[in-house]
């Protein structure tokens, strides 16, 4: 067991930490959201570094993927990692450097990038349907201006989509998790501390508000979660999104995120209700993230099945 | 990065587990604690087998009769064993932190006689730590112990302590300076049980019979060569001795062991098939898996020879916590057959203890609040 990235993952955590630094794309991503666009740029110069090959690259896999969708998460970036670096290159089977959109069904709820992809899976029952994106075929969806930019398929769009057949709905529904936990582990750890350094700065009653207890308990809180998530993300790529390893990691993100969403929020006061105030850009993604493929209750659920539900002999916890 | 153990170990679990079974009973829930002599002789009887194994002390180094074993095998011990009860009974802490500060700060008197007796799993020691008036700020301590000739005088109250009826020596602070800054008065004394003036009282309650008692020092005379290291230099030895345990328990897996005993229970009345509870099931589980990652994560710090750091407190959180997760779970699943005792439904009454001892959640969070988020200090 090691839980020190190699080399290899350092550099990947490193480079893209500071390209999305340098380039402020959480500063970009408020403007682009405003408008319900994609930042281009941004995914062009993942594209140019290789990012879009890593899972599947020689060399490279699963945890380096990860860990590249978590940095991107953490420094606001508005692109579609998970999907497209991650999640479809599982699925597929191969790499591709397009933006990838992820839905459900018959992709009429509302899902990220559906205006700004040009290709979305849509994931059935039993079944995965690809389908080239292109604006005729989505509808958008008002949702304030802020998180993702969102959209919908209009009725029988996916009539004209290929099926990927059948070990591919599995297949997504686990890497899908695996992306989300990854996603929300890199959200919440920008909220959680674009929220320390408010508190230890902003003064009131001639003090920093990060003084008083009752807010250093709750962020000390919040950071054990926050760091519990991203292992278990990790954790659960290393493991090529093993069903149980990805319901855990996305049941514990869903679920414990929404306390950093409540507690970000709460002490940043009315500064962070604004448009240009970032804390949105990372807290108004967690909402979205918490909502996908059924929210904690449906990966809580899939946990559950999965350790006591299935119908192999349960491994014991202890001897006796 | 790596999650899954290596072979080497994931054998040692193996032969642990074996050795569990060749050793206790099937079904074994946990010594019958209220009666004090059984639990000193049946847990005694567990803890010299596994000194006999080579397995009681192997995390100490081998000069002291360890072999140095790492971090991840004492993980292993204290996943397997803390999970279904402790068998070794309270001589755990001998070998986890008392044993360890004996060999840091002892004279060689001290470590030959006690260190060699701590490893064949022969001896029960308790501590003396809290006060009446020093839970929390246990540097504030009173306990007196004043020089006479050869001797301490030892004069104070100590309370909470446990395991006081089979102990034969207790890790005891004493305030050695009443002057000058309450850290700096602080000595550590190793105290044998059996030393005229001291009186023990029991204090009954409902989270484990045995667990709380009083010790009371009345002029008790203690040899100045009991002093484990520099007198005043007791509170550095306590808090090295602390941080340095390597591994904390095991608490994720005990936790898991109640939750598989809360589904079986559900599974037999059918509550099973109720989304609600499969939903709070899993969210239960994924809580102990986090306390998992979390605890693996601060033995690969460890490991790697990283000083204590805040990652302790993390984690000890997430442990801690996901008991109550699932104590409350169970709480709910168990309903009134629960309450009766060894039901194994009435967790939450014992729960709350852990996160009270050994440091409370209160300060836990305070220290990742201070050392880890680096939020000012309200002054």
């Amino acid at each position: 067991m090691d839980f020190a990235p190699d080399d290899q993952q350092r550099q990947i955590s490193d480079a893209v930490e500071r390209l999305l630094a340098d380039r402020e794309s959480y500063k970009v991503a408020i403007k682009l959201v405003e408008r319900d666009a994609y930042d281009e740029e941004l995914h062009q110069e993942l594209v140019g570094l290789g990012f879009f090959g890593i899972a599947l690259g020689e060399g490279f896999g699963a945890v380096d993927a990860a860990i590249m969708v978590e940095r991107i998460g953490y420094g606001g970036g508005l692109v579609s990692a998970g999907a497209s670096a991650l999640v479809y290159p599982m699925v597929v089977g191969d790499s591709t450097t397009e933006t990838v959109a992820l839905a459900t069904g018959d992709g009429i709820l509302p899902f990220r990038f559906a205006r700004n992809a040009s290709i979305v899976l849509a994931l059935q029952d039993s079944d995965v349907i690809r389908l080239p994106l292109t604006p005729e075929l989505v509808e958008p969806v008002a949702n304030g201006r802020v998180g993702y930019p969102l959209g919908r398929l209009k009725p029988d769009a996916l009539a004209q989509g290929d099926r990927l057949g059948s070990d591919s709905a599995d297949k997504m529904r686990r890497w899908w998790r695996v992306s989300l936990a990854s996603e929300i582990a890199g959200a919440a750890r920008g909220a959680l501390d674009r929220t320390v350094r408010y508190v230890q700065e902003r003064e009131q009653f001639n003090r920093p508000i990060g003084s008083f207890q009752a807010v250093q308990h709750q962020l000390a809180n919040l950071t054990v979660q926050v760091e519990a998530t991203r292992w278990l993300a990790y954790r659960a790529a290393f493991r090529g999104a093993a069903p149980l390893d990805a319901a855990v990691a996305a049941c514990y993100a869903t679920t414990t995120s929404p306390n950093v969403y409540r507690e970000s929020h709460q002490f940043h006061g009315a500064m962070g209700f604004t448009r240009e105030y970032p804390l949105h850009v990372w807290t108004m993604r967690l909402l979205v993230l918490q909502r996908e493929l059924g929210g904690c209750i449906a990966h809580a659920r899939e946990a559950t099945r999965q350790r006591y539900m299935s119908e192999r002999p349960r491994s014991p916890v202890a001897a006796v | 990065m790596e999650f899954d153990w290596d072979p080497d170990d994931a054998k040692y679990r193996t032969e642990i587990r074996q050795f569990i079974r060749e050793n206790l009973p099937s079904g074994w829930r946990g010594y019958g604690k209220g009666e004090v002599d059984e639990y000193k002789s049946e847990s005694g009887r567990f803890a010299r087998a596994m000194a006999e194994r080579g397995w009681l002390t192997q995390s100490w180094p081998v000069e002291y009769g360890g072999s140095d074993a790492s971090g991840w095998r004492q993980a292993i011990i204290s996943e397997e064993l803390w999970s279904i009860g402790e068998p070794r009974g309270p001589q755990y802490m001998n070998v986890n932190w008392i044993g360890p500060a004996i060999m840091e700060y002892g004279t060689p008197e001290q470590k030959s006689y006690h260190l060699k007796r701590i490893s064949s799993g022969d001896v029960f020691w308790c501590q003396g730590f809290s006060e009446p008036d020093a839970g929390s700020d246990l540097a504030s301590l009173r306990c007196r112990a004043v020089h006479e000739g050869d001797n301490y005088v030892v004069t104070g109250t100590k309370i909470w302590t446990s395991h006081v009826g089979l102990a034969d020596f207790c890790f005891l602070l004493v305030r050695t300076d009443p002057e000058g800054p309450k850290h700096h008065g602080i000595s550590v004394l190793l105290v044998p049980m059996g030393t005229p003036g001291i009186e023990v009282r029991h204090i009954g309650n409902f989270v484990e019979e045995q667990a709380l008692h009083e010790l009371i020092f009345d002029g008790a005379k203690v040899p100045t060569s009991c002093r484990l290291g520099d007198e005043n230099e007791g509170w550095m030895v306590v808090r090295r001795a602390l941080a340095f345990e390597r591994v904390g328990a095991a608490h994720h897996q005990r936790a898991l062991v109640s939750l598989d005993r809360i589904v079986e229970y559900a599974e037999k009345t059918g509550l099973i098939s109720d989304p609600e509870i499969q939903t709070c099931i899993g969210e239960a589980y994924a809580a102990c898996e986090a306390a998992r990652v979390l605890y693996y994560r601060v033995v690969d710090l460890r490991e790697k020879g990283n000083p204590p750091s805040p990652d302790a407190n993390i984690s000890r959180l997430s442990g801690t916590g996901c008991l109550r997760v699932v104590a409350e779970l169970g709480h709910l699943v168990f309903g009134a057959e629960g309450l009766c005792e060894g039901s194994g439904g009435d967790d939450i009454r014992r729960v709350q203890t852990s996160s009270v001892a050994a440091g409370t959640r209160e300060v836990q969070l305070d220290q990742i609040a201070l050392r880890y988020l680096n939020l000012p200090k309200l002054r």
